[in-house]
């Protein structure tokens, strides 16, 4: 092998992986084997490092993703290093009230919220508690990390409510969030909690509950003196005033971290489900103790909500005149029916199933993020999508990430790309999203870049019935959210050429990268595809036949 | 862009060290470019290399006191990342991965090579980054921000049309003339 073929191929297995075996430990020995392959590969990892690190740099005029796009301002809402940093520093500073009454600290913390606080307003700790106490960094404008599946009555936000990083306690009652990454933790009051990020919570005092679904392994729950990194689990966690505490695992696996006073890690210890460790700082231990899972709080949440339809829904939408109409209320031959008799036809592909609700509704599955599961809808498709139309259906997501929920596809020898995209965003620094979003792209010809877009804020809820609707009118794109219009603004009147619809996913290449696939997990209902657009006070009609709206 | 001088960094220091903690985002302001390079440049994960980035400075608060204002802040600075760094892969949930393990061991093999070329781009490559992709061939330059927008190596290739071999030899290729051209500024 030559050298610019090996130092290709090192490129793919440190950019992407996916080698075999062989294939690295050929790579391996070639390295160990040949300075001067060692010499340039270290140069193609210092410039692709140097290049990340420039693209979110500050000040903003020396930005890289300025540069490489062009002055769009697609970044507009970029955080910097500096204040992410800065901010997770004020929430060090803070446990400094530790050693003092837990009922000070908590009223400090409420007051805190009730002056409105929420966001990074810290308090200013006494100068004399600490050689690092003093005026803390201004606030800024942060994307929310995490959304409230619920609480008890004492809880300090509603459902519903989404979450900047920052401090949240309780002194009473309990509150259940999620993070955007699908991790769900229910904190038992009294407790002070600091979110720090989408895959990370600060438990300074107080006990946590926390489940981790397939896709987020890796969530940390920091604490003054320890922390747990999951490894695919449910566990909970308990710390106390004097940073002493205990951690278990209920299923799955975790590591437990104990942290020295520069929170270097010191000793590490792998639980198992139905293990527990406790942690004591001051004598730099970690045991293994018996404990009972009911010790432990639960994760508290509501039971999924059922879709209650009007009794006239379906009547209704058939009134409209759908191109394909597809309700969800079973699979036969891999087949879910189209109430519409004609060439459309959906097909159920990898675990896509479809789900009962307790009050009787069916549904169409989404459950897996690890797997390709979707649903494709062939035949008569490019009909719908020549001039205007309109897209209409109930969705319920699991939790809020970037998923992919109708995307059409031309897929052909010459052609694989897409003419239409409806995705959901949640807090996408990048473009400004600072909580949650929707977004649509059309292109002609089909692509895999570029194109119209069109993006809307809104406030989508996990664990909620929402209906969502897009239609082209004289190319006006314009997007609905429970009825209401979320996005408007001009995208042509090109026909779009496709064959295909995914339903749950970008499209169905099973090799895909999560990234790459945006495979949603959830439940989708009353999928209707209308060959024009339907007007506004139809969309809204349809909307308010739903029981989540309104 | 301006670099502080030891006696800056020592002034900066001394008032964080008496309280005024706000002044400790003056050193992430100096200093984060060239410990996030470092990071990056090790660990593949973006938003894992952001975090050790954090938990760098992070430590470095804690551990204000003990720094020795006679040395080097980028080294000592550096020093906490290279720890972070190494306990990132050493974290037993990471060591499984197959692909994460490679990485690991490519990085232990060229750790010498590339602690050596980031001294001999120099302190404060920013500027002269920038200058350098702005000469890249739009092609190059195209596959960098698919790149930086998260893309792998199928969806690149997608996008500009082409094959996944082709892919990693034009990146090959822009590294290659962003590293000559970033070595001829700092000469």
């Amino acid at each position: 092998m030559n050298t610019p073929t090996t130092l290709a191929k090192l490129l793919e297995g440190w950019l992407d992986g996916g080698l075999s075996e062989t294939e690295q430990s050929d790579l391996l020995r070639q390295l160990d084997e040949d300075p001067e392959l060692r010499r340039h590969f270290a140069e193609q990892v210092a410039m692709l490092g140097a290049t990340r690190a420039a693209a979110d740099s500050n000040p903003r005029w020396l930005s890289l993703f300025d540069l490489l796009e062009q002055g769009d301002g697609s970044d507009k809402g970029l955080t910097s290093f500096e204040t992410v940093t800065m901010g997770r520093i004020d929430d060090i500073i803070r446990p400094a009230w530790r050693g003092r009454s837990v009922a000070w600290g908590l009223a400090a913390a409420v007051a805190l919220l009730l002056a409105g606080g929420f966001l990074l307003e810290s308090r200013r700790p006494n100068p004399a508690e600490s050689p690092l106490a003093g005026p803390v960094p201004k606030p800024v404008e942060l994307p929310a990390v995490a959304v409230v599946l619920g609480g008890s009555s004492e809880a300090v936000h509603a459902a519903g409510a989404f979450l900047k990083p920052g401090v949240i306690a309780q002194t009473e009652g309990w509150i259940t969030l999620q993070t955007f990454k699908g991790v769900s933790v229910t904190f038992d009051a009294p407790f002070e909690a600091a979110l720090t990020g989408r895959d990370r919570i600060r438990l300074n005092q107080g006990r946590a509950r926390v489940h981790v679904p397939p896709g987020a392994e890796g969530f940390r729950l920091e604490s003054p003196a320890f922390e747990v990194v999951d490894l695919g689990t449910e566990f909970a966690a308990n710390v106390n005033s004097d940073g002493t505490g205990t951690c278990r695992v209920f299923e799955g696996k975790a590591d437990v971290l104990l942290l020295d006073s520069m929170g270097e890690s010191k000793q590490t210890h792998r639980l198992n489900a139905s293990e527990s460790v406790r942690i004591n700082p001051s004598h730099q231990a970690l045991q293994v103790i018996e404990e009972q899972d009911s010790d432990y709080p639960a994760i508290k949440r509501a039971p999924r909500p059922t879709l209650r339809l009007a009794p006239s829904y379906a009547a209704d939408v058939m009134g409209m005149a759908p191109a394909g109409y597809w309700r969800f209320e079973s699979i036969n031959g891999g087949q879910v029916s189209n109430e519409v008799p004609g060439v459309m036809r959906m097909q159920a592909l990898g675990s896509a199933a479809i789900a009962v609700e307790d009050a009787g509704n069916h549904s169409g599955e989404l459950t897996r993020l690890d797997q390709a599961e979707f649903f494709k809808i062939q035949g008569g498709t490019k009909a719908v999508f020549e001039r205007d139309f309109t897209i209409s259906f109930f969705a319920q997501l699991s939790w809020l990430q970037n998923f992919a929920m109708i995307s059409a596809m031309r897929y052909d020898r010459q052609i694989k790309g897409h003419s239409l995209i409806l995705q959901c965003y949640a807090s996408l620094a990048k473009i400004g999203i600072q909580e949650s979003a929707l977004h649509a792209v059309l292109r002609d010809p089909p692509a895999w870049d570029g194109g119209p877009e069109i993006f809307g804020g809104a406030r989508l809820q996990p664990q909620r019935w929402h209906h969502l609707a897009m239609t082209r009118h004289n190319g006006t794109l314009t997007i609905f959210l429970d009825g209401d219009i979320v996005a408007r603004q001009t995208a042509g009147s090109m026909a779009l050429d496709c064959n295909e619809i995914y339903v749950g996913r970008l499209n169905g290449n099973a090799m895909q990268s999560r990234t790459e696939s945006r495979g949603m997990v959830g439940h989708i209902d009353e999928l209707a595809v209308f060959p024009r657009a339907l007007a506004e006070e139809d969309i809204r009609r349809l909307a308010m036949s739903g029981n989540r709206v309104k | 862009m301006m670099m502080m001088d030891d006696k800056e960094v020592a002034d900066v220091i001394r008032a964080v060290l008496a309280g005024k903690s706000p002044e400790f985002s003056r050193l992430v302001r100096e200093f984060g470019l060239p410990v996030r390079s470092f990071i990056h440049a090790r660990v593949q994960n973006a938003a894992d290399a952001e975090d050790l980035a954090q938990e760098t400075f992070i430590a470095a608060f804690r551990g204000l006191a003990k720094f020795d204002t006679s040395q080097s802040f980028e080294a000592w600075l550096i020093g906490i990342a290279r720890h972070r760094v190494l306990g990132h892969f050493r974290s037993s949930g990471r060591r499984q991965k197959t692909n994460e393990l490679f990485r690991a061991e490519c990085l232990a093999r060229i750790e010498s090579e590339l602690s050596e070329i980031e001294g001999e781009i120099g302190h404060d490559p920013l500027t002269r980054l920038m200058d350098c992709v702005e000469k890249l061939p739009e092609r190059m330059r195209q596959v960098i921000r698919a790149r930086l927008r998260g893309e792998d190596g199928s969806m690149v290739a997608k996008i500009l049309n082409t094959t996944r071999g082709a892919i990693y030899m034009l990146q090959m290729r822009a590294n290659d003339q962003l590293k000559d051209c970033m070595m001829k500024g700092s000469s």
